[in-house]
């Protein structure tokens, strides 16, 4: 049953159970509010969502009061204005305006409703209170009990999400502050969120802190590569520089949260990059161009047999790298090599964290690539190529050490008639390669990622690729040109269709069908 | 001082537009009307036609409008040689010149008290800066009071367009223009690239806003 209720003069229809602020923010209108979040639990302390109910004297709080039939809510009137800033003028009085220091100007609730509601001129005379600055909290999480408003999203966070309970309120009155408790840190692996949360600039990121204003920065929309699950999340970006990730909310893969592996894994981007093509000349790695780089590689492929061809990926592509690849390895290499590592297992939870680092190890197998391989399949391939039955190995986003061991790969520059490796990263191992192709990270190429539930996602451009380095796809689609065959792809959307085309559970797909927030795969067959 | 530069500059002003059009004038005399109407301000510009009146007989002559202007330059150059008092002339770089207090010259850095730079970094100025030539990192300062300041602060001085917008900007007081210094000069492009040291006062170059105003 659904109940119906007039908010600003728009008659709204609400589930049940739902409170004035939920059923305003579903019909698309916005209420100021602190303590209210819509993935914690309702706390009702910071008053900013008052809101006006005919019949009734009072302000109630739009984030406690649940919806009845025949109500009507206004959130604009004078009354509800002269509430808001007088609750304003409350939390700001200790509060030390310090935004020209603050990490939060720009991004501020206090900043944002103060704009809207503000009393402008102070009517505080006396001493404001001081308390502790600069405290740290954990390994990324600075506080500022000064610039705190006590909403406690934070501690509920601690609670009911990460439910490590870290954190707690101490103190009464005008003394009260957000604390750690007694020979606890806020160390767990969401701590980050507590950051993100915070409506005001108590909370900062260590990791974050005085990089850059944040009104520099853009969002572009995209998608963790940490780990299966696939987070949403915004790339905050500025002149081709990654400073930070931001959860986004998806209710049906990550809800507002990303865990700090994932928060942290942008600096990939920005530092160790391979960005430009490399030729192995005269004993050393040398820059060279790309049609220069792909033809060696050309001419080493075509000197073998196609058996005598290896490779070996990381499912860290996107599908359409993986769809290319796929194609590549059985139309133009014709190798029955193909081998996708699926790197060490690593931290795995019941929330967010999947031991698979990998964050297309599905869609790569969906593509056609084969299923991750076992450490005998692994130590398989090492072994051709002791035998010399492999010649040319084909290394792509794949840390060789790891995969093989250190002393196996020490020898591959001279065994190998050539190793060819594509990655955006230095990883180890690739100062052995006689062909190193710079690929794009995420963040600067279009594409998808299946997460292991089967939830198709969005990569989105955050910025042109650094330095020469280019997607995979592009990478894949030249060396079949090479071949002689009439790849004419140009963009990733472009292999797209071309899955939508070959795949039965892809079938239709676009990027704009895909939109923003995804769509499921698994198709019940 | 507004009340006395309106009416000057005013002046100036009417003067300056009486002036082209004299120019004009003449010009167009002299080569004929056609040949300069793109030249004109525009063919329906009614001042521009019911100033266009024939020569007299007097202007016709030509040598005895050549001497009068000739008279002009000469005065002029009588009193620039013999009576300094009213040259225009400023003998730079020998003399000083005279630079208004609200010249907007090279920028500096103020100092706290306690002798540490104001700026705490904020980038309001970067942002503000419509030329983009402010440089600013910022650090985590070891007094949690502090807590943020500028670990490097850099103006390329040659991307600056001296629109004072960064001074406007700060709220803290921590940038000025005041310098007077307007003759900035280095043998390297880099070396325009000024460091927060040279912001602050260490081994500023000397003042050289010394001069009187002159007369007009």
């Amino acid at each position: 049953m659904a109940k119906k209720l007039t908010i600003d003069g728009k008659e709204i229809t609400a589930h049940d159970n739902a409170t004035i602020i939920q059923a305003a923010h579903e019909a698309g209108i916005a209420i100021p509010h602190y303590c209210y979040h819509p993935k914690l639990s309702i706390a009702g302390n910071c008053r900013m969502c008052l809101v006006e109910l005919e019949g009734r004297p009072k302000l109630e709080i739009a984030c406690n009061t649940p919806v009845a039939d025949n109500m009507v809510v206004f959130t604009n009137s004078p009354k509800v204005v002269e509430g808001r800033r007088g609750v304003l003028e409350f939390l700001l009085i200790n509060h030390p305006l310090d935004c020209p220091i603050c990490d939060q100007a720009g991004e501020c609730g206090l900043q944002d409703y103060y704009m809207q509601y503000g009393l402008y001129h102070s009517r505080f005379q006396e001493e404001k209170v001081h308390g502790r600055k600069v405290v740290d909290f954990g390994p990324d999480v600075v506080f500022d009990s000064e610039r705190c408003i006590l909403c406690t999203r934070c501690v509920r966070f601690c609670k009911e999400i990460s439910q490590t309970n870290e954190l707690g309120i101490f103190e009464r009155g005008d003394t009260a502050q957000i604390a750690t408790f007694p020979g606890k840190q806020l160390d767990n692996p969401y701590a980050g969120n507590t950051v993100d949360i915070c409506p005001v600039g108590a909370l900062t990121s260590k990791d974050f802190r005085f990089k850059i204003r944040v009104w520099f920065l853009k969002e572009t929309k995209s998608v963790c590569p940490g780990c299966a699950r696939g987070c949403n999340i915004n790339i905050h970006h500025h002149n081709g520089h990654v400073y930070r990730l931001k959860p986004r909310q998806n209710d049906a893969v990550n809800e507002t949260w990303i865990c700090d592996e994932g928060r942290f894994g942008y600096k990939a981007i920005n530092d160790n990059r391979v960005l430009y093509p490399h030729l192995q000349q005269d004993g050393r790695l040398q820059q060279a161009s790309w049609p220069a780089a792909l033809e060696r590689a050309t001419e080493a492929i075509r000197a073998h047999e196609g058996t005598a061809v290896g490779i070996v990926v990381a499912p860290q592509g996107t599908n359409e790298d993986s769809y290319l690849l796929a194609r590549l390895a059985s139309e133009v290499l014709r190798t029955p090599h193909v081998v996708l590592y699926p790197g060490v297992p690593g931290y795995e939870d019941d929330f967010l964290i999947r031991a698979d680092k990998n964050p297309n190890t599905r869609g790569a197998q969906d593509m056609g690539l084969p299923a991750p391989a076992t450490a005998a399949q692994l130590a398989a391939m090492g072994e051709a190529i002791d035998q010399g039955t492999i010649k040319v190995l084909y290394a792509i986003g794949v840390n060789l050490v790891e995969a093989f061991g250190a002393e196996t790969v020490a020898h591959w520059g001279t065994q190998l008639d050539c190793l060819i490796v594509q990655t955006s990263n230095m990883v180890p191992g690739c100062e052995q390669a006689h062909v190193l192709l710079p690929s794009a990270t995420y963040a600067e190429r279009d594409g998808t990622f299946t997460n292991f539930q089967g939830y198709l996602q969005r990569l989105n451009a955050a910025f042109a690729p650094r330095g020469e380095a280019w997607p995979a796809w592009q990478i894949y689609t030249r060396l079949a040109q090479g071949f002689g065959q009439d790849w004419t792809y140009a963009s990733a959307e472009g292999v797209l269709y071309d899955i939508a085309a070959a795949v039965p559970a892809y079938a239709g797909l676009s990027y704009a069908k895909i939109g923003d927030l995804g769509c499921s795969v698994n198709h019940e067959s | 001082m507004p009340a006395s530069v309106t009416p000057k500059l005013a002046i100036l002003d009417v003067r300056s537009i009486t002036k082209a059009k004299c120019c004009v004038r003449v010009l167009r005399t002299a080569i004929g009307p056609a040949s300069l109407a793109g030249l004109a301000w525009s063919d329906s510009d009614k001042d521009w036609q019911t100033s266009m009146q024939p020569l007299t007989f007097w202007q016709k002559l030509y040598i005895p409008e050549i001497l009068r202007g000739m008279a002009v330059t000469t005065r002029h150059f009588v009193t620039n040689v013999f009576g300094r008092r009213h040259t225009v002339t400023q003998q730079y770089p020998e003399e000083p010149t005279y630079v208004s207090e609200r010249y907007r010259g090279r920028h500096r850095l103020m100092r706290k008290e306690d002798g540490a730079p104001r700026c705490t970094a904020c980038m309001l100025c970067a942002t503000s800066c419509p030329a983009l030539c402010i440089h600013i990192q910022a650090g985590e300062h070891p007094d949690p009071t502090v807590e943020k300041y500028p670990t490097s602060f850099i103006i390329d001085e040659l991307r600056c367009v001296f629109c004072g917008l960064c001074v406007e900007a700060c709220p803290c007081d921590a940038i000025r223009m005041d310098t007077g210094v307007f003759a900035l000069a280095a043998y390297k492009r880099e070396n325009f690239l000024y460091p927060r040291n040279l912001l602050l006062g260490d081994d500023v170059p000397v003042n050289i806003a010394e001069g009187k105003a002159p007369d007009h």
